[in-house]
Parts: C-alpha cells; structure tokens; sequence
C-alpha cells in the first residue's frame, strides 16, 4: 500500500471562479522525498494542505477525487486524526505555535496523542538531539531567530514519529533537516530504516537552485 | 454587577492589586486604556440629550448641538469604565494564566470551544505582535505611524489578526488537538492558595448573584447610591489571589531571615 494515494484529486476555492488543480493522480511510496515545483500560485501549498486534511476540512469549497494517506481518507478524517500520520510544518513557523517556551511546544502533539510524560520526555530528548536544538530547550519562543523557529517547527512535526513530513516552500536546509530526522526517526525507534518503514518528505517549492540544492 | 461608581473603583483597585503581583512581560498599554475610558465619555457627552443638569447648550449644529448634560457625560464614563474593567480583567488573565493550562484542563468534548478559548487568549499578544511589525514596515517604507495614519494601519492589522487565527486554529487542528484525551507533560498541581482563591471566586459568583438588583438602571445618578454590602463583599472576595501572594511572600522573606 503506498504512504500517499491521490485519486483524481480536483480542488475549487469557495470564492474562486476556476479549479486549482482538476483530475490530479499521484502515489508516494513509503522513503520517497518528492520535491513539488511550478510557479506561485500553481497549488503547490494547496496540494500539500489537502494531504493532512486541511483541504477542505478548514478551507471549505469543491473538493472531488480522494486522497488516502496511510490507509486514512481525507475526506472522512480531519486533520486532527491524520496529525499523528502526517506531520506538518507550517509555511510561517509563528502560526504554528500554540505554546510559550520550546520545551511545550514540543510535549503539545505528545499530549494530544496521550501519550504517558516519561514516553514524552524521552521523544522531547530524541528530537532535541536529531535536530540540534538542545540549546533551545528552555527558550522561550518569542526570544527566538527565524532559523531558530524553523527548527523547532520541524522539531515539533518530527517528535509525533509521522510517517510523513510536509514542509513548506523555500528551505532546503528544513528540508535537510527533516529527512534527516526523520532517517534518526527509523533508526532510534528501532525500524529497519526511515526508507523502508514509510517515511516520505514532502515539500513545496519553486526555486529551481533550492530543488538542485535540496 | 451594575454600575455604582463605587463599585467600579473597588473593582479597578482591586484588579491592578491582583495583576502587580503575578505579572509579567510588559503593562498593559496605558494610553489604550485611556482611550477606551475617554472616548464613550465624548460620544455620550456630545449625543445623548438625558438628564437634567446642564453642562453647555450648544447652537443647533447637526447632530452634536442641543443640550450637554452631566448626567450623559455620567453615562459615558460609566460605560468607559465598564469597557476598561472589561480590558484590565482580561489583561490580568493573560499575563497570569498559561493557555497551555487553559487547553489542557478542557476536556476533549470541548475542543471546540478550547480552540476558541484559547483563540481568544492568544489573541491579543498575537495582535499586538503585528501592530508592531506593520508600524516598523511602515516606518521603513518612509510613511507616517501616527493618529492619521490609523486607518491604514488598522485595516492590514484586522485582516492579518483573522489570517493568524485562522492559522493559528488549523495548527491546533493539525497538531491533533481534541482527537483523545489529552495528557500532560507537566501536570497542574494544586496548591492551597489556589484553592482559597477558586473557593473566593465562587463566594464572589453567588453573592453577585444574590445581590443583583431587582430592576437594573444603566443610567448613573449624580450622587451614586451606596452599593449594597453583598457587592461589596463579592469584590473584596476577589482580591483573595492578590492577599494569597502578598501573604506566601511574607512567608519567603520570613525565612530568608
């Protein structure tokens, strides 16, 4: 079974008068790093967003096709089911911030998944090593650099072990960043390795140097 | 709680009393505050004709001419305070609860509500954030950041505080919030000022109640009524946090000693 199934996937803003994308099929398979690339404006962010449901559980409008993402239809489970399946890193890290300081942003998705606090600590440990934010543990996150959000952002998607990770546009060192972790990801947990146990990458862009560069 | 003066004053001392002690970060905006008292008393004061002791007849000019009375000037800052009470008393929740705790004390039948709860909370730092960086962007650009400006500063500022809260909404959704039970990391412990201060709150909420008056009046008489004791007693009940702090750091300073 393939990580990603997109099944004829059409998509129509509420306001909008013509179709982002029409009659779109694609699979990933489980390791694939896919590297999304057209013009602004094309739906590239829109494509992503429908992959962990936000598209059309949030946004609304006509969404045809399906698409199935380990197993799950996007279309009967909201992005609060597929969070832990697909991670998800927002195109500005601030808006993905729920918490004050590093140390809980990163314990919130562990919390929503219920999972017990020595399970959280230990993930909370994994994922400061893999992405080299040790030092950032106990900041808080208003007192942070651009670079420095980013990191945790990616932190954040990786400490919840999806099985894919979906980036945003413009950073080939996130994306770096987040094949790598997600690499750790296999081998700490024990799995064969990231490749081999459905890992994907997923990422938007449209410079053509970062794609090279990525 | 109706609108004796008195009232309000106690209430105003009482908040500023609870937030010195747990506050952090910044004060809040002292000329906000202002504002919002200053400005209902001007639009009272200039549109309401009620009452019966003047202040100044104006000539018939459009709608601000006719009679100024004291008792719309009265009015106004009566629902100034109001308003500013309403600020402060939010104020002092933001810069004194986490909404880290706020979400995770919701059960998850309520994750509805627990994003809107916490929508709401993070919504005034998330926004003041913005004015800031719109006024520099503005500054940068060469253009004016002062009280004419306001227009076109108030408009990116409205869209970008519904764009970041609608972000802000997805991220809790696409984070998992409210698909289980929750747990925590680091889990609330209760202490026994917390509790003195939860049991002073629901005093405070009964004898509110128990006072309210029979008929209520938004108009304020020139001589305000003495509030009735219950009132009294309700608001001092509030201030429970703020002697709860005061009393654990005599206790620190006992034993520094």
């Amino acid at each position: 079974m393939p990580l990603i199934a997109i099944e004829d996937l059409g998509y129509r803003y509420p306001t909008a008068s013509a179709d982002v994308f029409a009659n779109l099929s694609a699979t990933v398979e489980a390791g694939a790093v896919i590297l999304l690339r057209g013009p602004s404006g094309s739906g590239k962010s829109t494509l992503l967003r429908c992959l962990n449901g936000l598209v059309p559980h949030s946004t609304g409008g006509r969404f045809s096709g399906r698409v199935v993402v380990c197993g799950l239809d996007t279309r009967h489970h909201p992005p609060r089911e597929l969070g832990s399946h697909v991670g998800f890193v927002f195109q500005h890290p601030d808006a993905q911030f729920v918490l004050e300081d590093v140390e809980s942003e990163l314990a919130f998705g562990l919390e929503n998944l219920g999972l017990p606090p020595p399970l959280m600590r230990k993930r909370i440990e994994e994922v400061l090593d893999q992405v080299g934010i040790h030092q950032l543990r106990g900041r808080r996150i208003a007192s942070l650099s651009g670079g420095e959000r980013q990191r945790v952002a990616i932190a954040a998607a990786l400490v919840m072990h999806p099985s894919g990770l979906i980036l945003p546009a413009g950073s080939d060192r996130g994306v770096r960043l987040g094949h790598r972790g997600l690499r750790a990801l296999g081998r700490n947990t024990g799995r064969t390795a990231a490749s081999s146990r459905g890992h994907a990458p997923c990422m938007a862009q449209h410079r053509r140097h970062d794609v090279l560069a990525a | 709680m109706d609108r004796n003066p008195w009232l309000q004053g106690l209430l105003l001392l009482i908040l500023v009393n609870v937030w010195l002690p747990y506050r952090r970060g910044r004060a809040l905006h002292l000329r906000l505050g202002l504002m919002l008292g200053v400005i209902p008393v001007l639009f009272s004061v200039a549109l309401s004709r009620f009452g019966e002791h003047l202040i100044v007849t104006l000539p018939a000019i459009p709608i601000v001419g006719g009679r100024w009375t004291w008792e719309a000037a009265l009015f106004g800052a009566s629902s100034g305070a109001a308003l500013l009470l309403t600020v402060i008393a939010f104020g002092v929740l933001q810069s004194t609860v986490r909404s880290a705790d706020l979400i995770s004390l919701l059960p998850p039948l309520l994750y509805r509500a627990g994003t809107a709860f916490a929508l709401s909370v993070a919504f005034a730092p998330k926004t003041v954030s913005s004015f800031h960086a719109i006024v520099e962007a503005r500054q940068l650009r060469g253009q004016r950041s002062g009280w004419r400006s306001s227009p076109a500063i108030l408009l990116p500022l409205l869209l970008t505080a519904l764009e970041q809260a609608l972000q802000y909404g997805e991220s809790l959704d696409a984070r998992g919030y409210g698909n289980r039970r929750r747990s925590r990391y680091r889990p609330i412990s209760w202490a026994a000022s917390d509790g003195i201060a939860l049991l002073s709150a629901g005093i405070a909420l009964l004898l509110t109640l128990a006072a309210h008056p029979a008929s209520y009046n938004p108009y304020t008489n020139i001589v305000p009524s003495a509030p009735s004791i219950l009132s009294v007693i309700a608001l001092l009940l509030l201030a429970a946090p703020a002697a709860v702090a005061v009393i654990a750091r005599e206790d620190h300073a006992a034993d520094r000693d």
